[in-house]
């Protein structure tokens, strides 16, 4: 009996996993998320509230791809919100080929989930006759965001762009040239920018942007990563490169809570800690097991 | 005469980039530099792209047992690449004024690369529960030690671990324990590039040979 339970079938954890995480997403339990005063998503969120100024432009770089989204995007939406509720301008742009796209997702979540309606350019970069939904605020693409794109090159797409934005991104992410825009034709590089953000899932991601744009070109940086590597990003943060951090779904659901918007990753809280305390349990209970089955047999 | 073009090429960009960052003068150097990187790199794109061509191609040929992943892997480059070139990445503007349709490559990506990308990352979670099970056992002081920490941070990192010390200890596991250990793994790691690229730039070594 003890030997089967050792070598319980992995069929049953799985459909315990799967229980564990469906449950809480059916049946949320609402249990209450207390971001840490002074923690890396609160240094995050005040740097954000507090020293960007009304009216600036933040650059977003979406470093990662769809296997990530659900730790990222909820972070990326958040930021988002923040920057428009502030009137603060967004530019996006990605070093990772499909980060483009996950761009254009977070602005459609962004519309779809708050008081601000995003008003597309045509495919001549002229904007759009959008009729505006009563209660909500127009933001314009070339004037409130705009999406750079992918551009290949890692670590000196960041060196070049630094000090030559125009020509290192001279199209956005459809081909329309970002000099027919007023948010980015007088942005020449980092100087044009108050704070940079890069959510990266891996390689290229903070380190480089760490590197280069907050060491070389002492650029105030806030990192968004998934959980697993947050430890790996510490560092960092103590050393002041980072200004603030979030990591993984808990990350984004702090940063949700402050903005007193909560969004998918407070969601997904319940279903994270209800996993998490499954996952304690196998290791505790298989302990268990092990150590009686030693026992018997006198080892 | 072909290796000594090479090593003296490697060593003139290199010295060039480091120099750069110490003398403002030569930033015109680093600038032109980092874009020929920029333009190389997208090149390599297009070699990578080859490079998966022919040995999926040379496995269909010899009829290797992943000859069908191989034809998957071949089609779905192709669909992608086609109806990215072929049907543009700008929106497809429809009659109704002011709405814009999905482009058949943002369909492909949304409809299948987002789902399939995102279903293989949440497997982790079930293989992480299988072989938390499995494989960790507090068999020595520092397996233990080991246990002991993820058990506290799984705990603290959740809503449901609030309470008592769990989120300070967790805090303090991450930011000081940590911390410590990942600054001495980023410190000799840093070292440890400098001696290749130090190796590189005097040509001891010579990985674009290869």
């Amino acid at each position: 009996m003890l030997d089967k339970l050792v070598n319980l079938d992995r069929r049953i954890i799985f459909v315990m996993v799967a229980l564990a995480v469906l449950i809480p997403l059916l049946f949320p339990l609402h249990m209450p998320i207390a971001p840490l005063p002074g923690g890396p998503v609160d240094r995050a969120y005040q740097y954000l509230d507090k020293r960007v100024p009304e009216g600036g432009t933040v650059l977003m770089s979406f470093d990662y791809d769809p296997a990530t989204f659900v730790e990222l995007d909820p972070m990326a939406v958040a930021m988002v919100k923040h920057c428009f509720q502030r009137n603060i301008k967004v530019v996006a742009m990605a070093l990772w080929p499909q980060g483009a796209t996950m761009a254009e997702n977070v602005f459609k979540m962004v519309k779809d989930t708050s008081k601000f309606e995003l008003v597309p350019v045509d495919r001549n970069g002229v904007t759009r006759s959008v009729v505006i939904p009563a209660g909500k605020t127009a933001k314009y693409y070339g004037k409130d965001y705009v999406n750079l794109g992918y551009k290949a090159g890692q670590i000196l797409v960041i060196q070049s762009m630094a000090k030559d934005l125009q020509n290192t991104f001279p199209l956005d992410s459809q081909g329309v040239s970002i000099k027919q825009f007023n948010l980015t034709k007088n942005i020449r590089g980092f100087d044009g920018f108050d704070l940079l953000i890069d959510l990266s899932a891996g390689d290229p991601g903070i380190p480089i942007w760490v590197q280069v744009a907050a060491t070389q070109f002492n650029k105030p940086l806030i990192g968004g990563c998934t959980a697993v590597s947050a430890p790996g990003f510490t560092p960092y943060l103590q050393a002041g490169q980072l200004k603030g951090l979030m990591g993984g779904m808990r990350g984004a659901a702090d940063y949700e809570v402050l903005l007193k918007a909560p969004g998918t990753a407070s969601r997904g809280m319940d279903a994270q800690s209800i996993a998490h305390l499954l996952i304690i349990f196998f290791i505790v209970v298989s302990n268990i097991f092990y150590f009686s089955t030693r026992r018997r047999e006198g080892k | 005469m072909q290796r000594n073009f090479l090593v003296a090429f490697t060593f003139i960009c290199g010295l060039a980039m480091i120099a750069s960052f110490f003398m403002p003068i030569l930033q015109g150097l680093q600038d032109m530099l980092s874009k020929f990187g920029i333009i190389v790199i997208s090149f390599s794109l297009l070699l990578g792209m080859g490079s998966i061509l022919v040995v999926n191609v040379q496995k269909i040929q010899r009829r290797h047992a992943d000859t069908p992943y191989s034809i998957v892997l071949l089609i779905a480059m192709f669909v992608m690449l086609v109806s990215g070139i072929v049907f543009g990445i700008k929106p497809v503007e429809s009659r109704i004024e002011s709405v814009t349709l999905e482009t058949l490559f943002d369909y492909l990506f949304q409809t299948i690369m987002v789902p399939m990308s995102s279903t293989m990352f949440s497997l982790l979670a079930f293989f992480i529960a299988s072989a938390a099970y499995r494989a960790f056992r507090a068999r020595t002081p520092e397996a233990t030690m080991l246990l002991v920490a993820a058990f506290l941070v799984m705990l603290g990192q959740v809503p449901i671990g609030n309470f008592w010390v769990i989120p300070q200890i967790k805090d303090f596991i991450m930011e000081v324990i940590n911390t410590a250990g990942q600054r001495a793994i980023m410190i000799g790691a840093a070292l440890g590039l400098v001696s290749v690229s130090l190796r590189i730039l005097l040509g001891i070594e010579r990985p674009y040979e290869q």
